[in-house]
C-alpha cells in the first residue's frame, strides 16, 4: 500500500502532499522534514530507494525520483514493488506534463486543486487506480467540461521539470 | 457582487510569492481572512475559501479539523468544482476520528447514486480515506451497488474502495463484498481486473492466515497466464509469492508461466518479482534456480544503482534456506560494502552478515570490514553499522567463528580507539568475556588492555571518544585480574594514577581503584617470590617473579580442588584461610609441588614470606618497618609511585572511589608493616582465585546431596494452603501420585458414582469408536480434556487439597513438530485480540464463501464453526493446509471436524500419569454420548470475543 504521496521542492518546501492514512498534522510536519533531509543529502547517480527504521517504521521504504526542482516521493509498505512504484512516478510525472504542457514547479505551485486531482486519478486510498496517463489525462478534461472551473494557469520558465 | 473582492486561490498564491511580510507572517493573515470568508452564505466564496485553507493547511503542515463542517457544506453544494473542492478539503482535514461524518452519509449516498460519473468517483475517493466503522455499515449495499455500474471510473473506484470496508468494518463487509471483489476480476475492463488485483494482494499479504485464500488460486493462475498488462502481472506475481509456497502443487504450476515471463519480458520490475516469487516457492527447482540465479546476477552487476539495491535485497531474502545460490555473489556483496549509496551499503552488510557460516567466512568479512573501518573513507554512521557487525559477527556463539584470539583482541582494542564510536560498551563486555572464556588469549589482552591505559588521548574522552570510558574500564579490570601477565608493572600503575583518571566515570575509576590495590598485593607477594627466584637463578626477563601456588597458601591439595570442581567453594573464607595457617608448616611436600620459587616462604613460622631479607627469617615480629631497609624492592618502589599519586583518588566525590582508595591506602600501610605482610598474602591469594563463566543450565549439574528430600511432597503446607484458601499446588512427587491413585479408586457417592459412570461409559464408547488415536497406555486422558467435563463428569474427587493438574505443555510439543510451512495454531488464536479479530474474522468468512457456503445470515454461524474446524483440521492432520484444493465441501469440513478434536484430545492426554490405565481401565467398558461436552466447550473456546 501507499500510505504517502510528497512533492517536496529543492529547499525542502511542499508542494503537494496527500497522506492516505490518519496522520496527524504534527507528524506529517515531521515526516516531510526528515524525507527531505535524508533526500538532500543523497546524489542523483545513487539509487531511488531509501530504507530508514527509525523515520518511516519497519517495513517502510521511500521511493522517489528527483526531476530539476523537485522530489517526486512515495512512501509505500512491502506489499508494493520497488520498480514498480518507479515507473508509476514516471506515469505521474507523465501526465501532470501532458496537462500542465512541459510542467515545471510553479505549475503546481499555481494549480494545487488540477495536481491533486491528476494524483487522485492515479492513486485511491493507497492503492493504484490507473497507469495509463492518456486515460488520466482524458478523465481530467472530461472533469474540466463539467464545470468552468478557475482556469489553469500555465507558467512558463527555463526550468522545466524534462532535465 | 461580494465575490468580485475575493481573492482566489491563485490570487493568494501570488501574493505569498511576491509578499514582503515573511512567508509565515503571511499565511496567518490570509488564513484569518479565510476564516472570515468560510462564513459566507454564498456558495462560490465559501469554496473559493475553502479552497485556500486547504492550500494553507498543506503548506503550514497544520491541521484544519476546524474546517470540517464547511467541508460538508461545500460538498452538498451543486457545482462540480465547489463539490470537488469540498471533498478534497475533507480528505485534507480527516485524522482518524470525526463525529460530523454521520452528517454526511446521505450525501455521499446521493453522490454514489448520482448520474454525473464524476461526482461518484469524488465520493467514493473521498470514502477511502476517511470510511469509519459506521460510515461502512451505512454505506455497503451503495458501493456494492456502484460496482454494478456501467460506467469505468465509478466501477473501478469502487472496486478499491472494498479494501477499506474489509479494514473498516470486517465483521460485516467480508460475505457481500468478497463476493462481489471476486467477480470484479471477470470484469471485461483491465484497469477494473487491476483494481480487483491490488484489493487482492494487499488482502493476501496483511492476513495472518492467508491460505484462506487458496482456492482464489485457479482464476487468479488463469489472468497470470492470460494477461499481458505489466501492473497486473506485477501485482499477481507478487500474490503467488505468498500463496505458493502454501500450496505445493500451485508452485509447481506456476513454474513454467514464472519461467516464460523471466525469459521474454522487457520489464525489470516485473523480471524481478518473478524471481522473488520463484526463489520463494521454487526453493527445490534447480532449472528455475539457475535461472533465478542469473538473473540476480544481472541485477547486481548492473550500472543501475536501482537494480544493484534490488538484487542484493532479494539475495539477502534467500538467506538462510538458499546459501547455494547465495555463495557465487560473496565477492560482489562484499564490494558493494564500499558503494557510494548508503541504502545499497546497508543492504549489502546485511546481507555479508547473513552469509557468515563458517570461520573462514568470518575471517575474509571481518578482514574486509576491518579495513572499511580503517579506511576512513565511509560516512560515520555507516563506520559504527560496520564495527557492530564486527563485534556481532565474531561473537556470535560464543566467539565460534574467531580462528585467531590474537588477532580479535587486537581489532578490539583498535575498535575501541575508533573516533566517536559508540559500541565502547560492547567491546568493554567482549573484552571482559574473552578474559574470563579464553585463558589463552589472558597474556594478550593484558598486553593491549596496557596499551589502552596509555593513550592520553582516549583517557581524555570527551566528544571524541564518548563511550571510550567503559573500555578503559575493562582494560583496568583484566590488567589488575590477570596481573601475572602485566610485563611492566610500573608503566601501567602510572597509566592507572594519571591525573585525568578522575575525569572519568566514577563506576571506571572505581575499577581502576581496585586494579591498583590488586596490581599491588601482586607486586607484594610476588616481589617476595622474586628475590627467592632470583637467588635460585630463574630467568632475569620476567619483571614478575612467580607468585606463590595460592593451593599451597591454602593447604588444599591440587587434585582436591580440581574433585570439587568449584574452586570458589573454598576460596578465601576466613575458616579456610586460618586453616591454610596452621597447615603451612607442614605442607612442605606439596610446597614442593609448587616449585622452588614458592618453597622457601613456607618455612616462615607464621607463614609471612618475608623471604625477601633470608637474615631476618629468625625475627618475624621485628616491629622496625620493612622499607628502608631491604634493597628497594620492585613492591616498594610500587608502593611508594601509589603513595605519591593516590592523594586525588582518596579525595574523590564519589563514595566507591573514596572507599576504594581508602582500602589502598590501608594495604600500603600494611605493607610498611612487617608484622602484617602475611595478612597481605592471604589477600593476594584471595585475589588470585580465578573467575570462571557459569552456563545458566549449571545448577542442573551439581548433585543433590545425600539425604536431600527434594521429591518429597509438600504436604505440610496443605494445612496452611486451606487456611488461607489457596488452590492446591500443580501435584509432584510420589505421594501426590499415591493419593491420586486411591483417590481414583475409592468408591464414589451415588450422585458421583452416577455421572462419573456416564462419562467412563462414553469415553469407553469413543476409545472403542477411534481407538487408533489413543495412546497404548492411557485411558484417563478424556478427563483432562476441559474443565466443562469435569464438572459433568467429576470422576476422581482427590481428598482436600484437591490437585489442579496445569495445562497441557503437549500442544507446544506437537506444534513444534509440524513440518515447516504448515499452518501453526498459536495458542492466543482462542481468544484473539483486537487486533487480530479483524483479520481473523475476514479470512474466516472468506474461507467460508470460497468452500461455496456464502448465503444468509443464519448460516454464517454455521459456516464460521466450519472454518473453525477447517483450521483446527491443519493442526490435526497435519496437512498442508489447501492440500484439498479448491473443492472442500461441508462433508469434508464435517469429518475434520471430529479430527480435530480429536486432536485436541490427543494433546492433553500427555499431561496425565502414566500409570492412570492400569487403575481406571477396567471401569471404562460401557456407555455411550461423551462426545458432545467437549466439542461445545472446544467450540466455546475458539470462539472470538467480539
Amino acid at each position: 500500500m501507499i500510505k504517502a504521496v510528497l512533492i517536496i521542492n529543492n529547499v525542502g518546501k511542499p508542494r503537494l502532499t496527500k497522506f492516505y492514512e490518519p496522520v496527524v498534522p504534527e507528524k506529517q510536519r515531521e515526516l516531510i522534514r526528515t524525507t527531505y533531509s535524508i533526500l538532500s543529502k543523497r546524489a542523483d547517480n545513487l539509487c531511488s530507494f531509501v530504507e530508514d527504521e527509525s523515520a518511516f517504521g519497519k517495513g517502510t521504504k521511500v521511493v522517489y525520483r528527483h526531476y530539476a526542482t523537485l522530489y517526486f516521493v512515495f512512501i509505500v509498505d512491502n506489499t508494493e514493488s520497488e520498480l514498480g512504484i518507479l515507473d508509476l512516478i514516471q506515469v505521474f510525472v507523465e501526465t501532470l506534463d501532458r496537462v500542465f504542457q512541459h510542467v515545471c514547479e510553479l505549475d503546481l505551485v499555481h494549480n494545487f486543486p488540477r495536481a491533486n486531482a491528476v494524483l487522485d486519478e492515479i492513486v485511491m486510498g493507497g492503492q493504484v487506480l490507473e497507469t495509463n496517463s492518456a486515460d488520466v489525462v482524458k478523465a481530467l478534461s472530461d472533469m474540466q467540461k463539467l464545470d468552468r472551473q478557475p482556469s489553469v494557469t500555465t507558467i512558463r520558465a527555463p526550468g522545466a521539470l524534462r532535465s | 457582487m461580494e465575490s468580485f473582492f475575493q481573492n482566489t486561490l491563485t490570487d493568494l498564491v501570488k501574493a505569498l510569492r511576491s509578499t514582503s511580510l515573511g512567508e509565515a507572517a503571511f499565511l496567518e493573515a490570509a488564513l484569518a481572512d479565510c476564516k472570515r470568508e468560510i462564513r459566507s452564505t454564498d456558495p462560490h466564496i465559501k469554496a473559493t475559501a475553502l479552497q485556500k485553507v486547504t492550500y494553507i493547511a498543506m503548506l503550514q503542515g497544520s491541521g484544519m479539523e476546524w474546517a470540517s463542517f464547511h467541508c460538508l457544506e461545500v460538498m452538498s453544494q451543486a457545482r462540480f468544482w465547489h463539490k470537488q473542492a469540498g471533498y478534497l478539503a475533507l480528505c485534507h482535514s480527516f485524522t482518524g476520528h470525526s463525529d460530523l461524518l454521520l452528517l454526511a452519509t446521505n450525501l455521499f449516498k446521493k453522490d454514489l447514486a448520482s448520474q454525473n460519473e464524476y461526482e461518484a468517483a469524488q465520493a467514493l475517493n473521498a470514502l477511502s480515506r476517511v470510511l469509519t466503522p459506521s460510515l461502512a455499515r451505512d454505506l455497503l449495499p451503495d458501493v456494492c451497488r456502484a460496482l454494478l455500474s456501467g460506467r469505468l471510473a465509478v466501477r473501478k473506484r469502487a472496486v478499491l474502495v472494498l479494501h477499506h470496508f474489509f479494514r473498516a468494518d470486517p465483521d460485516t463487509a467480508p460475505h457481500s463484498a468478497f463476493k462481489a471483489l471476486v467477480d470484479s476480476l471477470n470484469d471485461s475492463e483491465t484497469s477494473v481486473v487491476c483494481c480487483a488485483v491490488n484489493v487482492l494482494c494487499e488482502l493476501v499479504c496483511s492476513s495472518s492466515a492467508p491460505s484462506a485464500y487458496l482456492p482464489l488460486a485457479p482464476p487468479l493462475f488463469a489472468l497470470l497466464t492470460r494477461s499481458s498488462h505489466t501492473w497486473l502481472v506485477i501485482k499477481l506475481v507478487k500474490l503467488f509469492a505468498v500463496l505458493a509456497p502454501l500450496e505445493p502443487r500451485l508452485a509447481a504450476r506456476l513454474a513454467a508461466p514464472l519461467t516464460a515471463i523471466l525469459e521474454r519480458t522487457p520489464a525489470k520490475s516485473l523480471a524481478y518479482e518473478c524471481v522473488r516469487t520463484a526463489t520463494a516457492s521454487l526453493p527445490h527447482h534447480p532449472e528455475v534456480m539457475a535461472l533465478c540465479g542469473d538473473k540476480l546476477r544481472e541485477f547486481i552487476q548492473d550500472e543501475d544503482a536501482n537494480l544493484r539495491y534490488l538484487g542484493l535485497l532479494a539475495l539477502e531474502r534467500l538467506l538462510p534456506g538458499q546459501a547455494a545460490v547465495v555463495a557465487p555473489h560473496h565477492g560482489t556483496a562484499l564490494a558493494c560494502l564500499s558503494d557510494a549509496d548508503p541504502t545499497i551499503q546497508a543492504v549489502a552488510l546485511r546481507l555479508v552478515r547473513a552469509l557468515v557460516a563458517t570461520p573462514d567466512d568470518a575471517a575474509l568479512v571481518s578482514e574486509a570490514l576491518l579495513r572499511l573501518v580503517r579506511g576512513g573513507a565511509v560516512e560515520p554512521d555507516f563506520q559504527f553499522q560496520l564495527m557492530a557487525a564486527l563485534l556481532d559477527l565474531n561473537s556470535r556463539d560464543h566467539y565460534a567463528l574467531v580462528a585467531d584470539f590474537a588477532w580479535y583482541v587486537s581489532v578490539l582494542v583498535e575498535l575501541a580507539a575508533v573516533p566517536g564510536s559508540p559500541h565502547g560498551g560492547a567491546v568493554a563486555a567482549q573484552l571482559e568475556d574473552l578474559a574470563l572464556r579464553v585463558p589463552d588469549c589472558r597474556p594478550d589482552l593484558v598486553h593491549h588492555a596496557r596499551d589502552l591505559l596509555l593513550a592520553p588521548s582516549l583517557l581524555r574522552g570527551g566528544p571524541a571518544h564518548p563511550t571510550v570510558s567503559a573500555a578503559l574500564g575493562a582494560a583496568a579490570w583484566i590488567t589488575g585480574e590477570y596481573a601475572e601477565h602485566v610485563r611492566d608493572p610500573r608503566g601501567v600503575l602510572e597509566a592507572l594514577l594519571q591525573p585525568n583518571v578522575t575525569a572519568l566515570p566514577a563506576g571506571v575509576q572505581a575499577v581502576i581503584v581496585q586494579a591498583i590495590l590488586k596490581l599491588l598485593l601482586h607486586a607484594r607477594a610476588a616481589s617476595s617470590g622474586g628475590a627467592a627466584s632470583a637467588a635460585a637463578n630463574a630467568a632475569p626477563t620476567v619483571v614478575w617473579a612467580p607468585l606463590p601456588s595460592t593451593s599451597a597458601l591454602r593447604a588444599i591439595p591440587p587434585e582436591q580442588e580440581d574433585a570439587a570442581g568449584n574452586p570458589a567453594e573454598g576460596g578465601g573464607t576466613p575458616d579456610e584461610l586460618s586453616g591454610a595457617e596452621e597447615a603451612l608448616p607442614t605442607s612442605s611436600n606439596q610446597a614442593d609441588r609448587a616449585g622452588p620459587a614458592a618453597a622457601p616462604q613456607l618455612t616462615g613460622q607464621d607463614g609471612s614470606s618475608d623471604v625477601g631479607c633470608p637474615d631476618r627469617r629468625g625475627t618475624p615480629e621485628s616491629s622496625e618497618p620493612h622499607v628502608g631497609e631491604a634493597p628497594p624492592s620492585l613492591a616498594g618502589s610500587l608502593e611508594q609511585l601509589v603513595r605519591a599519586h593516590l592523594g586525588p583518588l582518596l579525595e574523590s566525590g564519589h563514595s566507591a572511589v573514596q572507599e576504594r582508595a581508602g582500602n589502598v591506602a590501608a594495604l600500603l600501610y600494611l605493607a610498611a608493616t612487617p608484622t602484617a605482610r602475611g595478612a597481605l598474602h592471604r589477600l593476594a591469594a584471595a585475589q588470585k582465585e580465578e573467575l570462571r563463566p557459569v552456563a545458566p543450565h549449571a545448577q542442573a549439574m551439581v548433585e543433590v546431596p545425600p539425604g536431600l528430600p527434594l521429591d518429597t511432597s509438600l504436604a505440610g503446607l496443605a494445612g496452611l494452603r486451606a487456611e488461607y484458601g489457596m488452590p492446591g499446588p500443580p501435584e509432584w512427587g510420589p505421594e501426590a501420585r499415591a493419593r491420586e491413585d486411591a483417590a481414583a479408586e475409592r468408591p464414589q457417592t451415588v450422585d458421583e458414582g452416577q455421572a462419573s459412570e456416564d462419562a467412563r461409559a462414553a469415553r469407553a464408547a469413543h476409545r472403542q469408536r477411534h481407538g487408533q488415536h489413543y495412546l497404548a497406555n492411557d485411558e484417563r486422558a478424556p478427563e483432562q480434556d476441559t474443565g466443562q467435563e469435569k464438572a459433568a463428569g467429576a470422576t476422581q474427587q482427590a481428598p482436600a487439597p484437591a490437585p489442579k493438574r496445569k495445562p497441557a505443555r503437549a500442544i507446544v510439543k506437537l506444534d513444534e513438530d509440524l513440518p515447516p510451512g504448515v499452518v501453526r495454531w498459536r495458542s492466543g488464536e482462542g481468544l484473539p485480540s483486537a487486533g487480530s479479530l479483524k483479520g481473523g474474522v475476514l479470512d474466516q468468512s472468506v474461507a467460508s464463501l470460497l468452500a461455496g457456503k456464502h448465503g444468509s445470515a443464519g448460516e454464517e454461524v454455521q459456516q464460521e464453526k466450519r472454518s473453525r474446524s477447517h483450521r483446527s483440521k491443519h493442526r490435526g492432520s497435519q496437512r498442508g493446509p489447501g492440500s484439498g484444493g479448491t473443492e472442500l465441501g461441508s462433508e469434508q469440513l464435517g469429518k475434520e471436524r471430529t479430527g480435530g478434536r480429536r486432536q485436541h484430545k490427543h494433546h492433553s492426554r500427555r499431561s496425565a500419569p502414566a500409570n492412570a490405565q492400569e487403575k481406571e481401565g477396567p471401569s471404562l467398558a460401557s456407555g455411550t454420548g461423551h462426545d458432545l461436552p467437549p466439542l461445545i466447550s472446544f467450540e466455546h473456546l475458539s470462539r472470538p470475543v467480539t
